[in-house]
């Protein structure tokens, strides 16, 4: 990793109208690195990445794609970038081949190099032996590879990646993840979105946690997981309501946050095995009986929770 | 250079599109078809308007006779009719109606109806044996029968004038007959049966030639046709119906094909491809001239298949080939420009489906009012300022000219209109997408 920056953005905002989407984000990626910028759906990591890319412009703030002003020298830093947009965005009924011939040419390649990178792209993305079939016919993985191979043909130094395992089977999910490393491994700076908590916590050199428009936290695994110190997790289903119980735990020794979603409880406590046993006397209190429990471990998902009350995937 | 790696990109997308090929040149040159059909030929300004040759099927069974009768029509060896129904036969079989129809003879009625219902002929024209002894018969009636394949119209409603004309004649005779008849009797004086014949045998003698001559200009008509003059555009209008159809047709799906062009602007951002476009180092305005130039290039394209087809094909003279030409590319450009202003109004592929119909068809009628009123002698005033309302209408109104044998120097004033909409269309249409897409 060098010490150069590839991406940084200054205090970027952007409204639509009444609604903020982003406001004042701060983020500095260095060269080399894969940044994740974690989030639920709706926290605004597309509207960042829009900005970034230069397909939004925003209120106020600016952002540099290695050292190119994104609103003073947008085709320089337009052209520094490879951008993976979260919605497959290719011709259906153009083949492989001529969707990265179209796309190539578009960034600006000529010629010879340009069926070179074709070649070359077809073969990692492993589409080589049906490039001349039309995209409509593909399978949604096949599309999900097309869709990240164009990003690479001009061979970008900085690639965005906007949710690319949105909606792909776990087999297609793992390929994406693994040609993520790849080409970290040769060199390109990755800055890449997710609501996914085990993807940034498997891909990510830094990771910054985004919620309601604003960064929460950001920093590496490790510093992000120190936020909550030596909380563990827990999550709870009962055989009744949950108002009763939450009030009745809420003021139990070692109970440091208590959400409901979707009829389970997710608690931060301080030492489970201490106050696991509290819990379910006083569920008992009640009339209500624990039917599951389940303790983990610190990790992103415990820190969103702990910084915004509430579980990343609501 | 990326503005051309566009434009073929989406001419590329627009080709491979059936519904695209069928709108652009499928439609158009098959209405021209159906209608070159109905009206029985092509656009040949030549040839005319060319009727339909319909199979005929003639049984005289008439039996009776002119001999016997005093005067001319017996006697003069220069008439060579023995009867009405031979004469009738001399008529249709004459030399000038042999391009509207084709006559065979047979002798039984029943084999004549027969044909028809197996559409082995389109008519079967049945003389009852009894037509000259009715005609004769001061009092007698008789009907000629007229059997059609219900199947057909216009040819068979031609060959029934035909035989109606030809009836008329001799009905006016036996009216002339009754008539004199009538007078006499009032005068107190009686006629016999010869002096009756004679009076009948004077009015065939004058019929006969005329009979035969049918189909051809007589010399000396008795009755002649005059028409009102009409004005100098209506007495132009010497184009084939089928070359102006083709020409409308033309311009409606040319205007229809640059709406639905620019329309790939809308589809490329719902499909995420345009935001992906602009996040490559290409400059919007590049992008954007790029989408114009495919829309024109387009319809180039389908312009000159269209013309080209519609001579070699449907026989269309479309006039002097440089009037054409610029006459092409101004519509070419008022079209794309149409389809850009339009599409700049639009939010969503939906909503410009339901308006880009709906917008072509109105304007598209709007200015081919006249091509709709080609036969009304003096089309009212308001019908010209409505059609100039729209771009198709300034386009119809230049290939109209140039069919009619007009030059650069009759059609310079309709290019340059379609040169100011399509700078005044672009300008709107590109100053609102801009605003959308920066």
């Amino acid at each position: 990793m060098s010490n150069r920056i590839a991406i940084q953005t200054n205090n970027l905002h952007k409204d639509f109208g009444e609604v903020y989407a982003v406001r004042g984000v701060n983020i500095e990626i260095q060269s080399g690195e894969i940044f994740s910028l974690l989030g639920p759906n709706g926290a605004g990591k597309t509207t960042v990445i829009s900005m970034i890319s230069g397909l939004l412009k925003p209120n106020q703030g600016d952002a540099t794609i290695l050292g190119h002003s994104i609103t003073h020298e947008p085709l320089a830093a337009k052209a520094a970038l490879g951008v993976v947009p979260q919605e497959i965005a290719i011709y259906e009924d153009l083949s492989a081949r001529e969707n990265l011939m179209f796309w190539g040419k578009m960034y600006g390649l000529r010629g010879a190099h340009l069926k070179q990178r074709v070649a070359e792209i077809l073969e990692t993305i492993g589409l080589a032996d049906r490039q001349k079939g039309r995209v409509e016919k593909f399978s949604g993985g096949m599309k999900r590879r097309l869709n990240i191979g164009i990003a690479l043909l001009h061979e970008p130094e900085v690639v965005i990646m906007d949710e690319p395992t949105v909606g792909i089977d776990p087999q297609s999910r793992r390929k994406i993840l693994d040609s993520v490393m790849e080409l970290n491994k040769q060199g390109m700076t990755v800055f890449y979105t997710t609501h996914y908590m085990e993807e940034a916590q498997e891909l990510s050199d830094h990771i910054a946690i985004m919620d309601h428009g604003e960064i929460i936290a950001s920093g590496t695994h490790a510093e992000l997981v120190k936020i909550v110190g030596e909380l563990d997790r827990i999550e709870l289903n009962i055989n009744t309501e949950s108002d009763r119980v939450m009030e009745t735990w809420k003021n139990t020794p070692g109970v440091e946050k208590i959400t409901a979603e979707n009829g389970q409880l997710h608690l931060l406590v301080n030492d489970s095995n201490l106050v696991l046993p509290q819990l379910f006397e006083k569920a008992a209190q009640v009339g209500s009986r624990i039917t599951s429990v389940e303790i983990q471990e610190p990790n992103l998902e415990t820190v969103f929770l702990h910084l915004t009350g509430r579980a990343l995937r609501d | 250079m990326k503005s051309i790696d566009i434009a073929l990109k989406d001419m590329l997308q627009s080709f491979r599109s059936l519904f695209a090929v069928m709108f652009m040149f499928v439609i158009p040159i098959l209405m021209t078809g159906m209608f070159s059909l109905m009206f029985g030929g092509s656009g040949n300004d030549e040839e005319g308007f060319v009727l339909p040759t319909t199979k005929v099927i003639l049984v005289n069974q008439d039996e009776g006779s002119f001999a016997g009768m005093p005067g001319e029509v017996s006697q003069n060896p220069e008439y060579d009719a023995s009867s009405i129904g031979q004469l009738l036969t001399m008529a249709l079989t004459s030399e000038g109606l042999t391009g509207i129809m084709d006559v065979s003879m047979m002798d039984s009625s029943a084999d004549a109806r027969f044909a028809v219902d197996n559409q082995e002929a389109g008519v079967a024209i049945i003389i009852p044996k009894n037509l000259t002894t009715s005609f004769l018969a001061p009092l007698g009636t008789v009907a000629v029968e007229v059997y059609q394949d219900p199947t057909l119209s216009i040819g068979p409603a031609i060959i029934k004038g035909i035989v109606s004309q030809l009836l008329d004649n001799f009905s006016a005779s036996k009216i002339t007959l009754a008539v004199t008849l009538e007078q006499i009797e009032n005068s107190g004086q009686m006629i016999d049966e010869a002096q009756i014949q004679a009076v009948v045998a004077q009015y065939l003698a004058t019929i006969q030639p005329e009979g035969q001559s049918q189909g051809s200009e007589s010399a000396n008509p008795y009755l002649d046709i005059r028409a009102p003059k009409t004005d100098q555009n209506s007495s132009d209008q010497t184009i084939n119906p089928v070359a102006m159809i083709m020409a409308g047709m033309s311009i409606f799906y040319v205007y229809l094909t640059g709406a639905s062009g620019t329309q790939t602007i809308l589809k490329e951002e719902e499909d995420g491809t345009l935001p992906r476009l602009f996040s490559t180092p290409t400059p919007t305005a590049t992008i954007l001239r790029g989408k114009f130039l495919s829309v024109t290039l387009t319809i180039i394209v389908q312009i000159t298949v269209l013309l080209v087809f519609g001579e070699l094909v449907f026989k269309i003279h479309w006039g002097d080939l440089l009037s054409v030409a610029l006459l092409s590319i101004a519509i070419t450009l008022s079209s794309a420009a149409f389809g850009i202003f339009l599409v700049s109004f639009m939010k969503s592929t939906r909503q410009a489906g339901i308006m880009i119909g709906g917008v072509v068809t109105i304007l598209g009628m709007a200015g081919m009012m006249p091509i709709f009123t080609l036969g009304m002698p003096n089309p009212p005033a308001f019908i010209s300022i409505i059609s100039h309302l729209a771009p198709q209408g300034w386009a119809a109104e230049g290939l109209q000219v140039t069919m009619s044998g007009g030059v650069l120097s009759d059609v310079w004033t309709n290019i340059l209109a379609l040169l100011v909409w399509a700078v005044a269309l672009f300008g709107i249409g590109v100053y609102r997408v801009n605003k959308r897409y920066k």
